[in-house]
Parts: C-alpha cells; sequence; structure tokens
C-alpha cells in the first residue's frame, strides 16, 4: 500500500482512539456539584411566619418583590447539597415542600418541585455560577414558596467543610 | 562607421545573422573598404586563435563523469534517512514522525470536545407541569440576574405587574 495512503489510515484511526478515551475520560470525570438550597415564603403584611424563617436579605427581597405581588420574603435555613453526577437527590425543604435534584453533568441540573407528594413541575437548567435560580409557586393562605439554589463554588465549599469540622 | 555595424560585422563572421541581415551587411562589406578592413581584421583574428587555442583532453570520456555523478547523488539518498535514524531508537523514530500531526489533531479533537458544546449551551433548556390545566412562566430579573421559573394553575396568575419583567418567555 501507499505509504501516504497508510499513514493517512494510521492518523485516523489515532485520532478515533483518542476521540474515544476522551469522551470516556469526560464522562467518568464529570464532578458532584455543590448546591445552596433555600426556601423563601413570601408573605403579606401581618401574617404569621414560621418561628425558624428569618427576614430575607433586602436585595434578593427587593428583586422578588419588583416581580411578585407579596410584600414580605422570609428565607428558611439554608442547606448544602452536593449533587453527584446522574444520581437524584431529594431535598425536604419543610414539611410539605421538597425538590428532587439530579446533577446532568456539564452544569446541567435537574430539579422536580413537589408540594407535598404532588409534582408541581419539572425544569431542566444550566446553574449559573454566581447568580440564584429559583422555581416557585403560590402556596396555601394566599401566600408564596420559593426555593432559590445556586452553586457552591469548590474553594467556597471546601472552605466551609474545613470550618465545620473544627 | 558607428560601433552597431561594427558589431553587426562580427556577428555576420561567426554565422549568427539571419539570411537578410548576413546579405545586408556582405553587400556593404563588398562596397564600403572601411567594413572590408574590419572583416578582414577580424577574420585573420579569429583564425588566430582558432589556430593556437590550447586543446586539453581528459582520460576519461564525458558518459564517464556524469555516471560518477549518477552514483555519487544514489548514494547519498539512500545514505541521508539512515544516517538520520541511526542514532535513534525506533520508538523514537516513529514519534517523531507521528508525534506533531497527531498531537496537533489531538488537540483540536479535544477544544472540539470540551468547549464547543458547553459554550453553545442555553440558560435553560426545557420545563413542564404534569398537572393539567398549569402553566409555567420563565424570567429573568436584568439587575440581580435571578431565574425564576413559576408554576401556576389555573387559580390565579401570581404575577402583579407582568409588564414590569422584562423578558418573560412564556413556553409554547
Amino acid at each position: 500500500m501507499n505509504v501516504f495512503v497508510r499513514k493517512f489510515i494510521w492518523s485516523w484511526a489515532v485520532a478515533g482512539l483518542l476521540v474515544i478515551s476522551s469522551s470516556l475520560f469526560a464522562a467518568a470525570a464529570e464532578p458532584s456539584l455543590n448546591v445552596e438550597v433555600r426556601l423563601v415564603l413570601g408573605s403579606e403584611d401581618g401574617k404569621p411566619i414560621p418561628a425558624d424563617f428569618k427576614k430575607m436579605d433586602a436585595a434578593l427581597a427587593k428583586t422578588l418583590s419588583r416581580s411578585f405581588r407579596w410584600t414580605e420574603y422570609y428565607e428558611g435555613t439554608p442547606q448544602k447539597v452536593q449533587a453527584p453526577a446522574q444520581k437524584s437527590q431529594k431535598v425536604k425543604l419543610d414539611e410539605e415542600c421538597s425538590i428532587e435534584l439530579k446533577n446532568l453533568g456539564g452544569s446541567k441540573i435537574e430539579v422536580k418541585y413537589f408540594i407535598g407528594a404532588k409534582q408541581i413541575g419539572k425544569t431542566v437548567n444550566t446553574l449559573p455560577p454566581q447568580n440564584w435560580f429559583t422555581v416557585g409557586s403560590v402556596d396555601k393562605n394566599n401566600s408564596a414558596k420559593f426555593v432559590m439554589m445556586r452553586l457552591v463554588l469548590e474553594k467556597a465549599a471546601k472552605k466551609e467543610t474545613k470550618e465545620s469540622r473544627n | 562607421m558607428n560601433i552597431e555595424l561594427e558589431l553587426k560585422i562580427q556577428a555576420w563572421l561567426d554565422n549568427e545573422l539571419s539570411a537578410n541581415e548576413a546579405a545586408e551587411v556582405a553587400a556593404l562589406v563588398a562596397t564600403n573598404t572601411e567594413a572590408q578592413a574590419l572583416a578582414a581584421e577580424l577574420k585573420s583574428l579569429k583564425a588566430f586563435v582558432h589556430a593556437n587555442e590550447p586543446a586539453l583532453t581528459v582520460p576519461e570520456s564525458r558518459e564517464f563523469y556524469w555516471s560518477k555523478i549518477e552514483r555519487a547523488i544514489a548514494q547519498s539518498e539512500r545514505v541521508a534517512p539512515q544516517s538520520e535514524s541511526a542514532g535513534l531508537s525506533p520508538i523514537f523514530a516513529w514519534a517523531r514522525s507521528w508525534l506533531a500531526p497527531v498531537a496537533g489533531l489531538a488537540a483540536m479533537i479535544a477544544v472540539l470536545i470540551v468547549i464547543a458544546p458547553r459554550s453553545s449551551e442555553p440558560e435553560y433548556s426545557e420545563t413542564d407541569t404534569p398537572s393539567e390545566g398549569g402553566g409555567v412562566i420563565h424570567f429573568k430579573d436584568p439587575a440581580s440576574g435571578m431565574t425564576v421559573i413559576w408554576f401556576y394553575d389555573q387559580a390565579g396568575n401570581p404575577i402583579q405587574n407582568p409588564d414590569s419583567i422584562d423578558n418573560v418567555e412564556k413556553p409554547e
């Protein structure tokens, strides 16, 4: 066989092997996502809120009140969730509200939103590294529930783990 | 007589002119005494040089020298690749000829695999609500960058003022 043709076939064979091995490596090395999740209640003036909820950060409350009719916003204790690749994880936020997170890889995450046993909706999104991603709905007594999520950067997550150990 | 005519006479003597030009110069030499004298002088000079030119001869023929050159070229072509790889191990020689193109190709493929799909990823891809009559509204607050996905049912629209949201994208 012509030397040039042989070299051409060999180069494509090597390139093919490289593509396959790098794809397998990329799939195997897909990292876990560290996600901060917090439940936020939207309420109207004077309505009672659960004791373990505190008034929300003013800037975030302003962001929500720009678009929604509720005037008061309260947040529950934030939860840090580690979402391994391709595994579903249920996160209970209060007696009724929960979400199911699934890390689909590449910062893409599937969120199933539940009130009680009922799945209200499902969404697949890329989690932006700096900004909040929120799902929500109207709740009983004319209030609202928002589940806010954001990526916790690897460095911050490690620092927090170290601090909690100490 | 000008220099041009002198050169023409010289060329005529060396048989370098066309038939017409040669005829013109022959006529000139026949009629012009100055041209005649120059032609005679050049003729005698040519004859003198020709008679006294030393003829050097070599013992070997022309073909012998050409075959010698040909053999030397062929030998150098055979020796060059051997001497190039003589000091290298076969693996290194193989790597040397393949590493650069394969590495370049691999780098290109890696860039395509790692960067291209992520750069084209949309900020969100899909949302649905299983309940009948329910709906969903996506929007992004431009000031804070917060993305909100709001699930609703027919009980009522929870948004106070939809016009205040810059980029509401209702599901199809």
